[in-house]
């Protein structure tokens, strides 16, 4: 049932009784268990028991609170969970129980959504592999030789194999929409400052942002109603009113996407291997056969993206991750230390993984005495330009088009070319990272499966604040499909 | 900028700085990801920031779209800090506590 019915339908399925989320939630946790994908890191089964009979109790008095009513979802373990292990992928924070609900949490709750439990992901979010763990590989729900992609590899994987109709995970550079589409699925980085980080775990706090990832646009509409509003924990969080418009696009005609236009750099095509620009060009193609209008755009900078992006990423990741001290929370050396200073050293240097050790370093090298104009202040100048690309090419058109990934799912047999060479496997996040240097939203749509029998996709870019043009397009797009 | 010459004493500079205690594997491992990493952003030295703000925070469009949806000009709001009463909570997860309170090395030692 939850494998091949979207949110949408679920929840019309719900309310007229021809299921309940008891029978959902059941059906979920039978597969999460005899899947072996390593998405859970903590399954969360009487909870979700508790929750599916309190939501179907509920509909029977025929309250029905929001479209997720009774639907069983997962959280990215990067989300803060009042009194439910939390571990950002990380053996820092194995054991770690927050004492308070992160917004997120809170928000699903209350939405009466049901929580199976926290999935995995590159360590603190750090990665594009969902080999960054020591949680172990997440495999790919299409094809089981191939990885998720990450960081939000497991949201992916929970999804796709139908152990729950939704999952969030976050993106700082790409982290929702690599692993929506290696896996086939449809996802929203929302614009910057859009929904409360207050209870996400921080890497870059100026580029994270939670992201919901479903099977369709229409999913994405109804999430977003639940998790959207306003919240004065997070101070970079513009104060925008909650994005309801699951009503609209019920209603909406394909026609809507005749009149808009459609910006393409096409030197991002010439980037990617042939399987992705063969479906590229496939998509570019339908897009005119239905009237869309396309027009060729110039984004000079983002060439810069990489670099700009692991000089800031990095600057930040090495601030926000001073916390982990190993006095107030977490892992702490079993060495007795004769110093504080060695407590600090080696309870971080125990429990973090070597990915986000070299992003520590990287970042307090940009941030150090001497070198912060000539790294973190020059990265933040060009991050400017390329913001400014994105202005400028909007001018002249609604949307932008782009690849999400150079390549299709990584084969799990060749992970160890990214051990090798960390630059590789930055570089697979070209066309992800410039959104949240610009603060923009994009929807990641899955499109057709490629020759090696793994889906292709790519990403429509939107203005900033614009995530419902976005979704309009999204669901227009997915019905034509 | 001027090429930043990595080497082991820099690698170790930076891991003091950033509280981490490397092995010698760990810092042969990361002097050549740091020489990849930094030979790799040098390529921004081509772009011209003379006259160019930098961007630390990327809300640009704020002020147009607040009152488009709004009606009313956009004014950001102020992080206040609130009073947290769980303190039993939060101590429930020291790694050492000690009568309510955190439990860690001495820093001044007793004369």
């Amino acid at each position: 049932m939850l494998k091949n019915n979207d949110i949408y339908s679920l929840h019309k399925m719900l309310k007229c009784k021809k299921v309940s989320s008891l029978e959902l939630t059941q059906e979920a946790l039978k597969t999460l268990k005899t899947v072996e994908d390593n998405a859970f890191i903590t399954v969360t089964e009487d909870l979700a028991i508790d929750e599916a009979t309190k939501a179907d109790r509920l509909l029977a008095e025929n309250h029905c609170h929001s479209f997720l009513h009774g639907i069983p979802y997962s959280l990215k373990d990067l989300f803060i969970t009042e009194n439910i292990r939390t571990t950002a992928g990380s053996k820092y924070l194995l054991n770690y129980i927050p004492p308070y609900q992160g917004q997120i949490a809170h928000q699903l709750k209350k939405s009466h959504a049901v929580l199976l439990g926290k999935v995995g992901c590159d360590e603190f979010g750090m990665g594009s592999t969902n080999k960054n763990t020591p949680f172990g590989h997440i495999v790919n729900p299409v094809n089981k030789e191939f990885s998720t992609g990450g960081s939000s590899g497991g949201s992916a994987a929970s999804v796709g194999t139908g152990a729950c109709a939704f999952s969030m995970g976050t993106d700082t550079g790409g982290s929702i929409r690599l692993p929506a589409n290696f896996c086939g699925l449809t996802a929203l980085k929302p614009s910057y400052g859009r929904i409360s980080r207050y209870g996400q775990i921080a890497y870059g706090s100026s580029l994270d942002q939670a992201s919901p990832i479903a099977k369709t646009a229409m999913d994405i509409a109804c999430i977003l109603e639940e998790i959207t509003g306003h919240d004065d924990r997070d101070a970079s969080q513009v104060p925008l009113k909650p994005l309801k418009l699951v009503e609209e696009l019920e209603k909406i005609n394909v026609a809507w996407l005749k009149n808009k236009t459609i910006g393409i750099d096409y030197s991002f095509l010439d980037q990617c291997n042939p399987l992705v620009k063969k479906a590229l060009e496939n998509a570019i193609k339908k897009m005119k056969g239905h009237g869309i209008n396309l027009k060729e755009i110039a984004l000079p900078h983002l060439q810069y993206s990489v670099a700009v992006y692991y000089l800031i990423a990095t600057s930040e990741a090495s601030a926000n991750l001073a916390r982990y001290d190993g006095l107030h929370f977490g892992h702490q050396t079993n060495f007795d230390q004769p110093t504080l200073e060695q407590t600090y050293t080696f309870s971080r240097s125990e429990g973090l993984h070597e990915e986000v050790k070299k992003r520590i370093m990287l970042g307090t090298f940009a941030l150090s005495s001497g070198f912060s104009d000539q790294f973190f202040t020059k990265a933040a100048k060009v991050r400017r330009l390329i913001a400014d690309d994105f202005l400028k090419a909007f001018k002249d058109c609604d949307f932008i088009f782009s690849p999400v990934c150079v390549s299709t799912a990584f084969p799990l047999k060749s992970m160890e070319q990214f051990e090798k060479d960390s630059l590789k496997e930055y570089m697979n996040d070209l066309y992800t990272i410039p959104v949240n240097l610009a603060g923009l939203p994009a929807l990641a749509l899955p499109f057709e499966f490629a020759e090696n029998s793994m889906p292709t996709g790519f990403q429509l870019i939107g203005k900033q604040f614009r995530d419902d043009d976005l979704l309009r397009m999204g669901v227009c797009w997915q019905k034509l499909s | 900028m001027p090429a930043i010459k990595v080497n082991e004493q820099l690698v170790k500079h930076v891991a003091m700085l950033a509280k981490l205690n490397l092995s010698s594997n760990e810092v042969a491992k990361f002097e050549v990801y740091m020489k990849q990493i930094l030979g790799y952003v040098e390529s921004l030295d081509k772009v011209n920031t003379a006259d160019v703000e930098p961007l630390f925070s990327p809300i640009m469009d704020v002020e147009n779209f607040y009152m488009e949806e709004k009606g009313s000009e956009f004014t950001s709001h102020e992080d206040v800090v609130k009073a947290f009463e769980q303190t039993a909570s939060i101590l429930r997860n020291a790694p050492k506590r000690e009568e309510g309170q955190y439990k860690i090395k001495a820093i001044i030692e007793e004369q």
